[in-house]
C-alpha cells in the first residue's frame, strides 16, 4: 500500500511525530511505500537544524535523516508554516537563493501543493497530531 | 484523478489558531480540483455564526472566506442538526445557506470520503 504522512504537532509537546516516525519505519519494513512525509503546523519544528536536546533525549532530526538515508523517504517541510514560525531566512531575496539553513539537510522545503499531491497519489493519507 | 476530500470542522475557529493553516489546505484541495466537502459539527458549528468580530482580538476573520467558497467551486457544505439543536443555533443565524443533515445522514455522506482532514 502507498501511504503518505502528515505531521502537525510540535515534537516537544506531543508524541505525534514519534508515532509517525514509528509508523513510517514499520510501513517501510513491511514492504509498503511511503510516498512522502509532510511536516505542517508546528510539525515543522521536527526539521529545525539547530535543535540541541540533551543527549539522553531522542534526537529527532538525526532519526528522520537516518530513515531518509536508509529508505529514501521524501521529507517535505511546508514553506508557509516554516515562514510563520521563523524557521526560514528572513529576506525573500535570500529565500530564493539558499534559504534552507534553518532546516536540516535531507528535508526539503516546499508548498502545500506537495501535500495535495500526496493525498491524490496515495492509498492512505494519515495525519499525526491534531 | 479526483478524490473526495473532506474537511471536518468540529471545533470553533477561535481559541486555537490551527484553523488558519487548515483553511490553506482546504483551498489547496479546491485549487487541485478535488471534490471538496465541508462538515460542521459539535462546536465547529459556531464557525458559521453571523456577526463575528475576531478583529477585536487582532485575529483574522474567516467568515468572508467561508462565504466565498462557492467561487472555488466548493459547494458541498453540511451542518449537523443535532449540534445546532444542542447549541440553540437556528439556520437564520448562519452566514451561509448550507445543507442541514442528521448525525446519521452526515456519517453516511462522510463515509464516501477518500481522505478526511480535521484541525
Amino acid at each position: 500500500m502507498k501511504f503518505s504522512i502528515q505531521i502537525n504537532a510540535s515534537p516537544y509537546q506531543y508524541q505525534a511525530s514519534d508515532s509517525a516516525w514509528q509508523f513510517v519505519r514499520a510501513a517501510v519494513d513491511n514492504g509498503h511505500e511511503v510516498f512522502r512525509v509532510f511536516f505542517y503546523h508546528d510539525g515543522v519544528y521536527c526539521a529545525a537544524n539547530d535543535v540541541s536536546p540533551p543527549s539522553d533525549e531522542r534526537q529527532l532530526v538525526k532519526r528522520w535523516l537516518k530513515l531518509h538515508k536508509e529508505s529514501d523517504v521524501d521529507l517535505v517541510v511546508c514553506v508557509s508554516s516554516a515562514q510563520r514560525r521563523g524557521l526560514l531566512e528572513t529576506s525573500v531575496a535570500k529565500k530564493t537563493g539558499g534559504y534552507e539553513d534553518a532546516i536540516a539537510d535531507g528535508f526539503r522545503v516546499a508548498g502545500l501543493g506537495l501535500l495535495m499531491e500526496s493525498v491524490i497519489e496515495s492509498d492512505r493519507h494519515i495525519t499525526f497530531g491534531a | 484523478m479526483k478524490k473526495n476530500v473532506s474537511f471536518v470542522f468540529d471545533k470553533p475557529l477561535h481559541g486555537r489558531v490551527l484553523a488558519q493553516e487548515f483553511f490553506d489546505v482546504l483551498l489547496m484541495a479546491a485549487a487541485f480540483d478535488q471534490k471538496v466537502s465541508l462538515y460542521f459539527m459539535a462546536d465547529g458549528v459556531f464557525s458559521l455564526l453571523k456577526n463575528q468580530v475576531p478583529e477585536m482580538l487582532d485575529m483574522k476573520n474567516n467568515s468572508p472566506l467561508l462565504e466565498a467558497l462557492a467561487i472555488y467551486d466548493v459547494d458541498n457544505l453540511y451542518i449537523e442538526k443535532e449540534s445546532m439543536d444542542d447549541r440553540g443555533i437556528q439556520n437564520e443565524q448562519l452566514i451561509l445557506a448550507l445543507e442541514v443533515l442528521s448525525q446519521s445522514a452526515m456519517n453516511n455522506k462522510m463515509a464516501i470520503s477518500d481522505h478526511v482532514f480535521s484541525f
